[in-house]
């Protein structure tokens, strides 16, 4: 068990030093050097000089290299001439808010999943059943611009009951109160879950499926236990497990996804920030984030894993 | 309900599948006597698993079950409800399956799978409940109960796991054991070992056993009361001794000459006989074995024989002697 964790740990954070090296060695590849992917590709010869000059960028690039990573650890991301603002101070708001939109759309998935799943797995063979695999099919292959735009025309501008976009309050990112912010997050929310909860609802309603296949049902219905008992507390615990882990694998397309919703909707996230950085070739801006999103990655992909192990006690069905 | 009330009597089981003219178990009648052994054999297909899960189901979705009489130790159960034959599972009759592998859930420990059945149906809770499945994994012979308690399926081997739903089967002191190919899976030592601790514990308590196996050493064994069905219905029924003295149906016959020695103890399905059983929904008119059968005449092709005689019944129009 132990050796187990250390070494999930480990292949981690190997996984993190190749992903920071990696970028590192892409900006070394730039054409033109790094001095371009900082100022940005139009920046004039004197300029660059002036800041290969000014941030030791014509020592050897061993020690360069090291000082990347220096950098880093002590959470200097670079500068953005674009904002004129240290890269770490100017994402720390954009960061929140979308690990408050993910956080949203995940739960939302996840519950809605959970309940469908269970629904459609439960009775297979019945019309309602076959309704909602159509269902899941037709909503999991929707463009995200297609929803986000189709929810805002619906119940923003037809019928104008949500905000069309952004985060309300002042200065574009500072909401005005909890209950605004909720309702600023409600369309971004479900345009994000919908694509996430077709795909895990399948998922987990096969699962199910299969669960209620396995002779241990059989066997416990035949010794008497209720059918609710064992709903709950045979097939939804043994079907839960597995979704687990893919919703691990989900993660980078919730950042996918994220990215394609924060901008349909103008949500100042992180998403909404590489969008716009990259348009305004804010170099710097990019690689950090980029950065920060291969990191809560890795790190979501540890903890489905970490939990699975705590859940899994055995091998199943050897 | 008296002490003299068999564990089960059975009258006219008939199986039926939805879109199919003729039954799958075909009108079967047989009993099974209190601390009695009723070993229910046949080629595989035959409706061994279909007779035993028609007693109290439940049955798989397009199946049907009409009986005359199924009374398990003195009570009717034929018209009751779903509901109430729920209630009758795994309490008045305890059941063991062939794969004790996959019986078991695999992420729940026995603890709480015995557990499960007992809160279930005697409403026990808490250290009584944690007494009680100890002692009936003792009475089943597992070493170190309390550990045994506490461990998953996986980390049992397949002869404790059969013990531990055998441990299930008995946790209600129910009065009809059925144990469907219950060793099956298992090693020789171990399947003698099984069926030898069945035995004691029918003994003991008086609770029958039906036991349906392809293993006819195992039957002549420790049964009592030999079943032998074909193609969907019972074609002979008899005390063990008689049976294995002298088979009347020429079914039976040809398995037991096609057996070296009684006591071959290896044989996990029944032995070869040329040909193959029909399904049972497919005969209609004709003894089903007949196509088989050196004995065959234009009478056997023509009517279904009847199940007669007393204590030793066949349905055979030309049956063997008796010896
Ligand atoms: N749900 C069902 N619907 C239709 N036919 C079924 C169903 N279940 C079983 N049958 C058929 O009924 C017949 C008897 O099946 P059963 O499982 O009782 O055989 P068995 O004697 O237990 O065989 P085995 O020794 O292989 O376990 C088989 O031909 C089988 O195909
Ligand atoms: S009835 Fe005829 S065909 Fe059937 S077993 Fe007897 S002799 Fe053979
Ligand atoms: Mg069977």
């Amino acid at each position: 068990m132990i050796r187990r964790l250390a070494l999930r740990l480990a292949s981690s954070v190997a996984t993190l030093v190749v992903l920071v090296s990696l970028v590192f060695f892409l900006i070394m590849a730039t054409p033109g050097g790094p001095a371009y992917s900082i100022l940005g590709a139009h920046a004039s010869p004197e300029a660059v000089a002036a800041l290969n000059r000014q941030f030791g960028l014509n020592v050897p690039v061993w020690r360069q290299y090291l000082l990347w990573w220096w950098h880093l650890m002590h959470g200097r991301l670079g500068y953005s001439f674009v904002e004129h603002a240290p890269v770490g101070a100017l994402l720390g708001s954009y960061l929140r808010n979308t690990v408050l939109l993910d956080t949203l759309a995940l739960t939302l998935a996840v519950s809605t999943a959970l309940v469908i799943g269970f629904l459609q797995g439960a009775r297979p063979a019945t019309p309602s059943a076959r309704l909602i695999g159509g269902l899941q099919i037709a909503v999991y292959s929707l463009p995200v611009f297609f929803v986000g735009t189709a929810l805002i025309l619906l119940f923003a501008v037809d019928h104008p009951w949500l905000p069309p976009g952004g985060i309300g309050g002042a200065g574009g990112f500072r909401h005005a109160g909890l209950a605004d912010l909720a309702r600023h997050m409600v369309l971004p929310a479900i345009t994000l879950a919908l694509p996430l909860a077709a795909g895990l609802s399948r998922y987990f309603g096969h699962q199910v499926r299969q669960e209620y296949r396995q002779d241990y049902v059989r066997a416990a219905r035949a010794r008497g236990i209720p059918p609710l008992r064992i709903a709950v507390f045979h097939v939804l615990r043994n079907a839960v497990r597995p979704l687990v882990t893919v919703l691990g694998m989900s993660i980078p397309q919730i950042f996918v996804g994220g990215v394609l919703t924060e901008s349909v909707f103008n949500y100042p996230g992180l998403g909404w920030l590489l969008w716009r950085s990259a348009l305004a070739e804010d170099y710097p801006v990019v690689t950090a984030i980029v950065l920060v999103i291969g990191a809560l990655t890795i790190l979501g992909n540890l903890a489905a894993d970490l939990l699975n192990t705590a859940l899994d006690v055995s091998v199943r069905y050897e | 309900m008296s002490a003299q009330d068999p564990a089960l009597v059975v009258e006219g089981l008939t199986v039926r599948a939805q879109g199919l003219a003729h039954p799958l178990v075909h009108d079967v009648s047989f009993t099974v006597g209190r601390g009695e052994i009723a070993a229910l054999v046949g080629e595989s297909g035959c409706g061994k698993t279909l007779t035993a899960s028609g007693l109290l189901g439940p049955l798989a979705a397009g199946l049907q079950r009409t009986a005359r009489v199924i009374r398990l130790a003195g009570n009717e159960i034929t018209g009751l409800s779903e509901g109430a034959l729920r209630t009758l599972r795994g309490r008045a009759l305890g059941m063991v399956f062939q794969n004790p592998m996959s019986a078991l859930n695999p992420s729940l420990t026995l603890g709480e799978q015995i557990g499960e059945v007992l809160r279930v149906h005697t409403g026990a809770r808490g250290a009584p409940l944690e007494r009680e499945a100890a002692r009936l994994l003792a009475c089943v012979e597992i070493p170190d109960p309390e550990r045994a308690l506490a461990s998953y399926p996986h980390q049992l081997s397949g002869g404790m796991r059969q013990r531990a739903l055998l441990a299930i089967a008995i946790a209600c002191a129910p009065r009809l054991l059925i144990a469907d190919e219950p060793t099956t899976a298992l090693d020789v030592l171990v399947q003698s070992q099984i069926l030898a601790l069945i035995a004691r514990l029918g003994a003991q308590t008086g609770m029958g056993v039906l036991f349906i196996t392809h293993n006819l050493a195992l039957a002549a064994q420790y049964a009592d009361t030999v079943l032998v069905m074909y193609a969907g219905r019972l074609v002979e029924a008899a005390p063990a001794q008689a049976f294995f003295q002298g088979p009347r149906h020429p079914y039976s016959r040809a398995l037991l000459a096609a057996l070296p020695t009684l006591a071959a103890r290896t044989a996990h399905r029944l032995p070869d006989i040329p040909g193959e059983a029909p399904a049972a929904h497919a005969i209609v008119n004709a003894c089903a074995f007949a196509a088989r059968c050196p004995r065959a005449d234009a009478v056997c092709r023509s009517q279904v024989p009847p199940l007669s005689g007393d204590t030793h019944r066949f349905a055979c129009f030309h049956p063997e002697e008796s010896s």
